[in-house]
This record gives structure tokens, sequence and C-alpha cells, in this order.
């Protein structure tokens, strides 16, 4: 349950950027999850609930953006979407696949009141 | 505040035996010198509600103590190597093969990653080689912070190999950078052959997959060149080996890639650091 400890880094970005822009209050933080990372979305969202209680976040909305994974093909270098793993090229049906986006977990943007 | 990471914690005990997990209620990362710059601007402003571009990875903190380990790793010519397995997969029994292999041409170091017990880190000194104990509590994985603290228990010796067997768990650890030059991913023939297929993560990070407990193969349906396939379709790039680390058959090959991955380190760290 990896999601907690991630959910835990959401709220320490969301605390320094309270202090940095005088914000008491945390009202929406916006999170873009790679489809290959990690991350179970629904336990992050689960976790984020239980984390944030009685924070300067309680009850932030969350909004979850799934980010597409895409790879690259190491025989015939074709790049193609890949939304799990393993994942053959379409082209060429190998499995040299190379992933070239996807596994990234970002804190976006967040609304705050001061 | 603790000198070796910043945080304000006062409860922080170096020893040996049992790791701290502060607690981030008395942690103010807001002021770590250790969290990643971002950039962020205010966007706009509603009366008192603002909209703020933040655009920071989640793991950035993580990622930073890594770096610091790696830091610290390369000062002293240390080659670290992340054991990654499911529980029961035979990872310590294999650290202390490993470690009867090394001994003592080559100065090993063991952090041992656990819930709780010092079982590992206790077998691990039996061979002579020192071992801290990280005890996770209720946490399934080890962080680079976790880590970061016990590099100095006992201090690293130089041009040591450092062990780190992270927490039986084949999900969790794969999302932390301890700051390894290597990661292992160790998968038994009692488990099942689709096990990189079903946890995917823990093998697309390593380097090296061991097929453990060979001696068990011809007692249970797993096919070892199937799950080699399935390693591969996941991280084209893995290397494969098969071992057994109770009867030894196929040990030297995993001693040789210790030897062959931590000596082209300790090359290519001498070119970046001269």
């Amino acid at each position: 349950m990896h999601e907690l400890a991630l959910a835990e880094e959401v709220l320490i970005i969301a605390e320094q950027q309270a202090i940095q822009h005088s914000l008491s209050t945390i009202n929406s933080i916006k999170l873009t999850i790679g489809a290959l990372s990690c991350v179970e979305p629904e336990a992050l969202r689960w976790a984020l609930e239980v984390t944030l209680e009685n924070t300067l976040a309680d009850h932030a909305e969350i909004q979850l953006t799934i980010a597409p994974g895409k790879g690259k093909c190491g025989g015939c270098g074709a790049t193609f979407a890949v939304t799990e793993l393993p994942a053959a090229c379409p082209q060429c049906q190998n499995w040299q696949t190379q992933i070239l986006a996807g596994q990234d977990m970002v804190v976006q943007q967040l609304t705050g009141t001061e | 505040m603790c000198g070796i990471c910043g945080c304000e914690s006062t409860t922080h005990e170096h020893t040996d035996q049992s790791h701290h997990l502060h607690s981030h209620d008395s942690h103010d990362h807001a002021k770590d010198e250790h969290a990643a710059p971002e950039t962020e601007t205010v966007q706009q402003e509603l009366s008192s509600t603002r909209l703020i571009d933040v655009e920071a990875r989640i793991q950035a903190r993580n990622d930073s103590y890594a770096e610091q380990i790696r830091t610290r790793l390369a000062a002293n010519q240390v080659w670290a190597c992340n054991l990654l397995s499911s529980p029961g997969a035979g990872k310590t029994t294999l650290l202390v093969e490993t470690i009867k292999a090394l001994q003592p041409a080559i100065p090993l170091m063991v952090i041992e990653g656990d819930q709780q017990t010092d079982n590992d880190a206790q077998r691990i000194r039996q061979t002579g080689t020192p071992a801290v104990q990280i005890n996770t509590g209720k946490v399934c994985h080890l962080d680079a912070h976790a880590v970061l603290h016990q590099l100095d228990h006992p201090a690293l010796t130089e041009s040591a190999i450092l062990f780190i067997e992270n927490v039986g768990n084949l999900i969790c650890p794969a999302a932390f950078d301890l700051g390894e030059q290597a990661r292992v991913c160790i998968i038994s023939v009692t488990e099942g052959d689709d096990k990189p297929l079903k946890y995917p993560d823990a093998v697309l990070g390593s380097d090296l997959l061991i097929i453990s407990k060979t001696d068990l193969a011809p007692y249970v349906d797993f096919d070892i060149g199937r799950c080699a396939t399935n390693a591969r379709k996941i991280n084209p790039k893995i290397d494969v080996i098969t071992l057994s680390a109770k009867t030894g058959e196929g040990t030297t090959p995993w001693i040789d890639w210790i030897k062959a991955s931590r000596q082209h380190y300790r090359q290519t760290s001498t070119l970046l650091t001269a």
C-alpha cells in the first residue's frame, strides 16, 4: 500500500505551497498519474482521503488525470500508446518495447484560500 | 535537528537496531533543503481563492534523498544492490551464500528491511558481515530517506559492496529509488512463472532477474524458460540468472555478474569524479 506514502508526499507538497502562498485552506488538488506508474488510482484516492483528513487540505477535491503511456519498438522504431505491460509493437508484433512516457506522478495544480 | 537529513525530529536514534520512521507531524519538510526546486506561478486571483501551478513530482523528495545516497556511495566507491522479491523467495539465504563467496576479498555491508524483527540482520551478522536492520512497521517498502539514515551505521567502508534487502513485497518497493547502482528481482520456482506479468513494475525497474530455488524445479510446474520470456516482454534489457542458493548450482554466474557490474560502476564513477 505504497499509495499511503505517496499521499503523504502530496500533503507535504500542498503544505509547502500553502506556506509559500499564504493559503489557510487547500480546496482542490490536481494530480496527473502515469498509466504505467506504480500507482492504482483508486487506492491513491482512498489514501489521499485518509491522509488529508484534519489537515489544511481536509475535504479538498482530488482531480486525478491518467497520463497515457507511450512506448517505442526496439525492432522497427514505431512509437505507440501503451496502456499496460507487457506491450507488443502493433506494427511488427515484437516485445522489444522501450517505455517513453507514462511513469510520472505529478502534482499539477492546486487551489486554495488565503 | 538531525545532522543527516536536516529533518527536525528530536526522537532520532541512529542506532543499528531500529530505524525511526518520523512522524511528519513534527517533520517540517517545507523547510527541507532536500526538497526539489519547484516552479510555480500564481495564475489568477479570484477574491481570496488562488490557483497555483505546482508541477511537482510526487517522488521528488524520495529521489532527492536517493541522489544524496548516490553521491555518498560514489565518494566511497561503494556499489549498492537493491534486492526485491516476494516474501519467502530466498533473499536472505541467497545473500548469506553470496557473502560467503565474496568475503573476505571484498568488504561487504548489508541493510535489511522488514516490517519487524531483526532476524535477518542476525543471520547476516553470523557471517561476520556488518548488517543493520530497518523495521518499517506498517510501511511496506524501504524508501531513500530510511536508507540514507543508515549509511553511517556503521560508516561506509571504502570500495565495499552494500546489499539492501528490501521488504518482501513485489509491488511497493518498485516505486522507491534507493540510490542503488543495481536492482535485482528474485522469483523462486515455487511461485508462478507468470509472476513477471502479474507484477511488471518490479521487473521493469530491475537490471537482473534471478530465478531461485532451482533445486526444487523437478517438483513444481514452474517453467523457467517461460518465466524468463515473460520477464523480457516487460523489460527487454533484463539479465536472467537461474540458481539454487541451497546447492550452489548457478551461483557462479551471479557472483560474476556482481563483480562485472561493480567493476563497470567503479570505472565509470572514477571517470566522472576525475
